[in-house]
């Protein structure tokens, strides 16, 4: 095959993986999430239920696509898609394995950070353009989030960085030959791991859709396809960050015995099961408590890991 | 790779600037005023590099001098020589971070404003009150 | 590269159009987000990856990020958009952009001319960039941090209370 087939076979081939996945990650959350509560979850359509992904799809493609009338129309019908478009953006620079990735970018793991920021606007901008009161509080507490968690994930990767000497991210793996960096960098990798659930509106950190005080958030106006978008963008953003945290500090595909990509989607799964058990034992704070966990603690946290990281690397070369 | 006449990229950026003075000249809605001076910003930040990218492929002599006079820059295994010269890009930073500074103050200064003069007009504020 | 160069720059400029003349101030944000996807398109097309990176997480990320912030707080909709069609008469438009075309045709004039070469389009890694940085522009790094110190300072302070007009004479002003 030449290159640009292999190029085109990469890019397909992740497209439909990631939305598969997400969907069966849809029946899997639902069925984890019955599990730790005592109860059975999604049983009926198909084996264990299995089909239930499908049957949404197809009950969702058949719903009336409604713009209310007095949302802000081009806007309301962008906002969805900014979010899955940043998303699988990212996946572009995701190195699943050696050689199988669509971009061997060299400033990669920026241009994750990158796109992840500008998934914010998707929610911002639903809440603005929805034009209703919960929504437009969903989109302004969503924006103050990003805002300041984006700083903490940024700095939390850069004691990655340092270690490596590369944004890279095959760089990046390659340099964890001899130790996985989730050791050296335990504090990065928390701070990255709590970041990465206010990047995601992940439940702890979901107060841009609390439902209990904001009907939906951000989301309430959606519905349909554009409601669904909203929905896989959550479920490919969590896989997206899952996959990060095993490439930057769990050594990517890098394993015994087992093939790299098999080692790769087995550690992603096993953080995206943690991404769901801690929705099904975490209560939500309040957002001035959210705030102030960011600025107060994680900010701290994570310079003084930039801090001592640089230290020891100083340390060690001279 | 990519062979650009320097010409072009700087016109661009003339273009987008003067887009940007155009902006700032006709608008009376502070926030928009904002907005034209980070597009102005912008473009001076893409001449820096556009000029810096052309630099750079005319004078490698310059750059090996620079790297004879200036021994603090080749540290950590980074030869000065080889590399192509980085100044013009290190000029988009500094634009990018006074961009990030002005903004935050004057967006600070709009939500003042708006509570005080209760209009985003950037003639409501003309009268002096003590 | 070069088609990608000049499409970029199509799209940089349409947009920056867009953003001068809407009415709508998250539709003029929308397009100057555009606008500066386009611009670091061109800029990692000259050779600069990690500063078109950088002008996508600061620019587009943060800077426009805190712009559609300060417009859901202000929560201006329609009035503001009947507001700006009182204000943005086409007669506005005609003593700018008339100005700025003789200064920009001066400018094509003059680089028309003068400067030619090409952008070699060779790229700066990151590690270049940061060496430069922190070798020769140090006190540049130093006194930047300086200036953000500064607007942290200013922007909290500016901030720090929204003060009613009521209030305004009894405790804005003396305190600072």
């Amino acid at each position: 095959m030449s290159p640009t087939a292999v190029y085109l076979v990469t890019i397909f081939g992740l497209l439909i993986a990631v939305f598969t996945l997400s969907a069966g990650l849809i029946w899997y959350e639902r069925r984890l999430l019955a599990l730790f509560q005592d109860r059975y979850g999604p049983n009926r359509v198909g084996p264990f239920g299995l089909l239930q992904s499908v049957a949404d799809i197809v009950k969702i493609f058949f719903k009336e696509d409604w713009v209310p009338p007095f949302a802000d129309k081009p806007v309301f019908v962008i906002a969805p898609a900014v979010i899955i478009v940043a998303t699988l953006m990212s996946f572009g620079v995701v190195a699943f394995a050696p050689g199988v990735m669509v971009s061997d970018l060299n400033v990669g793991l920026l241009f994750f950070l990158a796109m992840s920021s500008m998934g914010a606007y998707g929610v911002a901008l639903a809440g603005w353009s929805s034009n209703n009161k919960y929504s437009l509080l969903g989109g302004l507490r969503a924006a103050a989030q990003v805002i300041s968690y984006e700083v903490f994930m940024g700095l939390s990767l850069m004691g990655v960085v340092m270690m490596a000497g590369s944004f890279n991210l095959v760089r990046i793996v390659q340099a964890q030959e001899r130790m996985w960096f989730f050791l050296p960098q335990l504090v990065g990798m928390a701070v990255f791991m709590v970041a990465g659930f206010a990047e995601t509106f992940r439940i702890p950190f979901d107060l841009p859709e609390a439902e209990n005080e904001l009907v939906a958030g951000f989301h309430t106006e959606y519905s349909g396809m554009k409601f669904a978008f909203f929905f896989l963008g959550e479920y490919i953003g969590i896989s997206l960050v899952s996959a990060m945290l095993v490439i930057l500090f769990f050594g990517g595909w890098l394993g015994p015995v087992l093939p790299p990509l098999a080692w790769f989607f087995i550690k992603t799964f096993i953080f995206i099961s943690f991404f769901i058990l801690v929705r099904g034992s975490l209560p939500r704070p309040r957002f001035d408590q959210l705030m102030a966990y960011g600025w107060k603690v994680m900010l701290p946290l994570s310079l003084a890991n930039l801090v001592v990281t640089a230290g020891i690397l100083l340390w060690r070369r001279s | 790779m990519a062979s650009i006449s320097v010409e072009s990229g700087l016109i661009l950026s003339a273009v987008l600037f003067g887009l940007g003075l155009i902006g700032v000249l006709a608008r009376r809605n502070i926030l928009f005023i904002l907005l034209s001076i980070e597009i102005m910003l912008n473009a001076a930040g893409l001449a820096f590099v556009v000029a810096g990218s052309a630099w750079q492929d005319e004078s490698p002599t310059v750059a090996a001098s620079a790297a004879a006079t200036e021994p603090t820059t080749s540290v950590g295994g980074y030869k000065e020589s080889t590399v192509p010269q980085a100044d013009g890009q290190v000029m988009f930073f500094f634009v990018l971070t006074m961009a990030a500074a002005e903004v935050s103050v004057g967006l600070a200064l709009v939500l003042r404003m708006h509570s005080q003069a209760g209009s985003l007009d950037a003639d409501a504020l003309s009268r002096m009150r003590g | 590269m070069e088609t990608v160069f000049y499409i970029s720059a199509a799209i940089a400029v349409l947009s920056t159009l867009m953003v001068v003349t809407r009415r709508n101030a998250v539709h003029a944000l929308l397009y100057l987000i555009v606008s500066l996807l386009a611009v670091a398109v061109i800029l990692f097309v000259l050779g600069g990856p990690m500063v078109a990176v950088l002008e996508v997480i600061v620019y587009a990320g943060a800077i426009m990020v805190l712009f559609v912030f300060v417009i859901i707080v202000l929560n201006i909709g329609h009035e503001a958009v009947r507001q700006e069609r009182q204000w943005l008469r086409p007669g506005n438009w005609i003593g700018p952009a008339l100005l700025t075309g003789v200064l920009a045709a001066e400018l094509v004039y003059i680089l028309a001319g003068r400067a030619a070469g090409v952008a070699s389009g060779e790229q700066v890694s990151p590690a270049a960039l940061g060496a430069s940085l922190f070798g020769p522009y140090v006190l540049g790094v130093e006194m930047a941090s300086l200036l953000l110190l500064a607007a942290l300072v200013g922007a909290y302070h500016l901030g720090r209370r929204t003060t009613t007009r009521q209030e305004q004479g009894s405790d804005g002003i003396d305190k600072r």
